[in-house]
């Protein structure tokens, strides 16, 4: 009887078993057929491919779309949908772009200018909700003059406009009247782009085919993959077995990579800093002595060989070196004996090898960070170790963001910032004080109110002169590093491994987060695949 | 028994609802803003946006006029959107998952239910030999292992230095064809899930096992002459599944839990993945979507147990008539 039993309920799970494998039994020998195919590992998979609405300027796109403008190589901004550059009005309110009229979106309909001023137009009805309105809001409304020309009317001179001119462009036919938020083609999209969509598996792979018909020429490469693999060292796995042609890895897994010789590795310079916030509401990181002494503490090319293996440099800004806003000044020297004398000078002393104390209050706070990221993780030990060296505890915590902002003034944070684009977009809601009180803490997360860095970002984007606003953002930097509110660590470097069978890879700087269209992939359509291994 | 699953099955439809008012209460109470989730999280709009946002959504209507309207939905068979879905149905999400985690925890429970008795009975007819002492101790490093390190391992082991097995995925991504599971694919991680539960079996098997051993009517077979082998198989056994049958049925929900880990190190796009994006994503629709499908494995499950269990015990199969 007990036999009966048992296998009667092996049989049952057995059968659910074979009926989910029912459908994939024919997929190995399908699997050595397609030669034309590069696997990309993506940590995530992209949850909304729809243009519209991403949360990230620099995300969208995804090669299934094109924007207006994009950048080269060297970060230029080259006309891509626009036939040309945008001409600009004397008080630079209103924007005229010529589009190109030889563009057709994949289901075959030509683009027109009723397609841009559609993108634009449902970024800013309120009824999208679309994050990006808020990037966006120098914009009142874009106008289709004609079938090839669109006006962009501003409510002041924007001089990062340009910047925001490469959103992916949507077919109005294909989303009009519809829910933006949840629209099919969300996982559908329907671009002018490279590539076009071909399947969208839940939590699985995305794949992607050459657009024949490519305004610019067919891709050379006919099928791309993009899988989701989020275990960092299950991604250098696949990468060592062959199963995917392309990822991005953490520094220190860079060098078994490197061993296995099938891979170029790239460690792409990139804007994306690692960067202390601290918060001037906190008991002890409110004196900005302390801030400052800080700041002299650490030794950034340390952590820089230590938990970023090399891959990165010192950062003492928001902005990074050789961007043309850059400026040298704003450079600190590792020199702990100053961060001790002025420690002392502000009355937090020290005894022998104890932690500094003030008038019974130590000199001690948390560093919190996303406890899924372990080069955040490392390099806040990094900080740890050096800041004990002159008597300051920290005590770190790995949490989630959700637990994070809700203790945005008790502790500092290890946050990921930068851009390598026109400073204005990240820097304005970042420093300043009309976003310190406000209901997101990400904006201005420090509460930082200093009039000399709201006047240097407001006289920064007052004008449309280049030379001008370098020189608002150098005394912006300036400003920055004497409120010290920010403690700017490293500035990473983005190692991407490709197969050695591809070629024309040539990365761009890359910003912190970015999709398919920036960093190592922005000309992804101009690779091509050796077939050899 | 007939009688049994009916009543169970008529109970089903009020558990469901028990079990989604309890998860719509406590997302209330939770910090999840379903507004932040719906505008996302880095979108700095104004509060005053997102007042307008909450009020046309219905956002900030009472709770229990949201949880009425969303039981009125979910009886029409739609359980919202998904934002972590792209605003796709958190029903045909689902569904795209279900096949992979369907395989992936009937597979674990096969090897754990087969590895389970097999090891658990031979550790006991050979105990306090050496394969007796082997098969502990293995169930003992492997309850002190973190599945997280064991699936890696497997995966340098048997991918990558051996190369028997693929690694990772449900198919090889170069395929043309795709949406379905190769088996070979489904080897490691299916093991590595097995994994978390198949100790705590085997030695639950073998303890019982010899507790039911040293009973009277195992001591009366021994003394008729009945071979070692038959009173073990015959006369032990069946009385010491019976415990096991019910606690598989409970366990099945510490297996399902399992998968979190076990996806994400093998790429495995199942609902484990999919429960974590939904609470990282604050996504309320797709959590209330995703605890219904637990919960309705789990009724299932415990009533298979229940079902088995009176195949197998006769004074509960007498009682029950």
């Amino acid at each position: 009887m007990s036999r009966v039993g048992v296998g009667v309920g092996t049989a049952i799970v057995a059968l659910l078993v074979l009926g989910a494998l029912g459908c994939g039994g024919s997929d190995e020998e399908a699997g050595t057929a397609a030669d034309g195919t590069l696997v990309i590992a993506l940590p995530s998979q992209p949850e909304n491919l729809n243009p519209i609405a991403d949360d990230n300027l620099y995300g969208g796109n995804q090669k299934f779309f094109n924007g207006l403008l994009r950048y080269s190589q060297d970060l230029t901004a080259v006309p891509d949908l626009a036939r040309t550059i945008p001409t600009r009005s004397a008080d630079g309110r209103t924007v005229t772009v010529k589009l190109r009229d030889d563009v057709k979106f994949h289901d075959g309909t030509p683009l027109t200018s009723k397609d841009v001023a559609f993108t634009y137009n449902a970024i800013l009805d309120p009824d999208s909700a679309a994050p990006m309105a808020t990037p966006l809001d120098t914009l009142d409304k874009v106008t289709a003059v004609d079938a090839t020309t669109m006006r962009f009317d501003l409510n002041r001179a924007d001089p990062a406009f340009y910047d925001k001119l490469q959103i992916g462009i949507v077919p109005a036919a294909a989303l009009q009247g519809q829910d933006i938020k949840t629209a099919a083609f969300n996982r559908k999209p329907i671009g002018t782009g490279p590539y076009v969509i071909k399947e969208f598996q839940p939590g699985g792979r995305i794949v992607m085919e050459a657009n024949p018909k490519y305004f610019r020429g067919a891709p050379k490469i006919k099928r791309i993959v993009l899988t989701a693999v989020e275990e960092e060292n299950a991604r250098v796995a696949l990468l060592e077995k062959g199963t995917i042609d392309a990822a991005g890895i953490v520094p220190k897994l860079a060098g078994r990579v490197r061993r296995n010789g099938n891979y170029n590795v790239f460690e792409v310079r990139t804007a994306d800093a690692r960067v202390a916030a601290l918060p001037n509401g906190d008991p002890v990181l409110r004196d900005r002595a302390v801030r400052r002494a800080l700041s002299y503490a650490v030794d950034r090319q340390k952590i820089v060989d230590g938990a970023l293996e090399g891959a990165g440099e010192p950062a003492y800004g928001p902005i990074m070196k050789g961007h043309w806003a850059y400026s040298p000044a704003a450079e600190v020297e590792f020199d702990p004996a100053r961060a001790g004398r002025l420690l002392d000078a502000a009355g937090w002393t020290r005894r022998g090898d104890a932690t500094r104390t003030k008038g019974g209050r130590k000199l001690s706070f948390t560093l919190m960070y996303p406890s899924n990221d372990s080069v955040r993780k490392d390099i806040a030990l990094g900080f740890t170790a050096q800041m004990k060296a002159i008597g300051v505890d920290v005590n770190l915590e790995g949490l989630t963001f959700d637990v994070i902002e809700k203790r945005q003034d008790r502790g500092a944070t290890e946050f990921g910032y930068g851009t390598p684009y026109d400073p204005d977009i990240e820097l304005y809601t970042l420093f300043h004080s009309r976003f310190a009180a406000d209901e997101d803490p990400f904006t201005n997360y420090t509460r930082t109110r200093n009039a000399a860095i709201d006047g240097a970002l407001e006289a920064e984007r007052s004008t449309l002169d280049a030379g001008e606003r370098k020189q608002h953002f150098v005394r912006l930097q300036e400003e920055l590093a004497n409120d010290a509110s920010w403690l700017w660590l490293v500035r990473l470097r983005h190692i991407s491994v490709v197969s050695k069978r591809v070629k024309g890879v040539d990365p761009q700087v890359e910003p912190h987060a970015h999709g398919f269209s920036r960093g190592t992939s922005w000309n992804l359509e101009d690779w091509s695949l050796d077939p050899k291994r | 028994m007939l009688k049994l699953i009916a009543r169970r099955l008529a109970l089903l439809p009020l558990i469901l609802l028990a079990v989604a008012a309890i998860t719509f209460a406590l997302t209330e109470i939770s910090p999840f803003d379903p507004v932040d989730a719906y505008v996302g999280a880095e979108s700095g709009v104004t509060p005053e946006r997102k007042a307008e946002i909450a009020h046309a959504r219905g956002f900030d209507q009472p709770l229990h006029e949201r949880f009425g309207r969303w039981v009125a939905n979910v009886a029409q068979g739609d359980l919202g959107t998904s934002v972590v879905a792209g605003g796709q149905p958190v029903a045909g999400e689902i569904a795209a998952r279900m096949s992979a985690s369907i395989a992936l925890v009937g597979g674990a429970l096969v090897l754990v239910l087969v590895g389970g008795l097999v090891f658990g009975v031979l550790a006991a007819a050979l105990r306090g030999t050496f394969f007796d002492w082997l098969v502990r101790t293995l169930c003992y490093f492997n309850t002190a292992a973190p599945s997280f390190w064991v699936g890696l391992l497997a995966l340098y082991v048997f991918s990558i230095e051996l190369g028997w097995l693929p690694a990772g995925g449900t198919s090889d991504p170069r395929a043309v064809e795709s949406g379905g599971i190769d088996l070979s694919h489904l080897i490691l991680p299916m093991v590595v899930l097995a994994m978390t539960q198949y100790a705590w079996f085997t030695l639950f098997v073998r303890n019982t096992l010899l507790e039911v051993l040293r009973e009277d009517h195992v001591q009366f077979a021994r003394a008729q002459g009945i071979g070692e082998v038959a009173v073990l198989l015959r006369y032990a056994l069946p009385n010491a599944l019976i415990p096991f049958v019910t606690l598989v049925g409970t366990h099945l929900s510490e297996l399902i839990g399992g998968t979190i880990l076990v996806e994400a190190i093998f790429g495995w796009p199942g609902l484990g993945g999919l429960t974590l994006d939904a609470a990282l994503g604050e996504d309320i629709p797709l959590l209330l979507g995703i605890t219904l499908c637990a919960s309705v494995l789990v009724v299932l499950g415990n009533l298979l147990a229940d079902v088995l269990y009176r195949v197998m015990d006769p004074r509960v199969r007498e009682a029950a008539t």
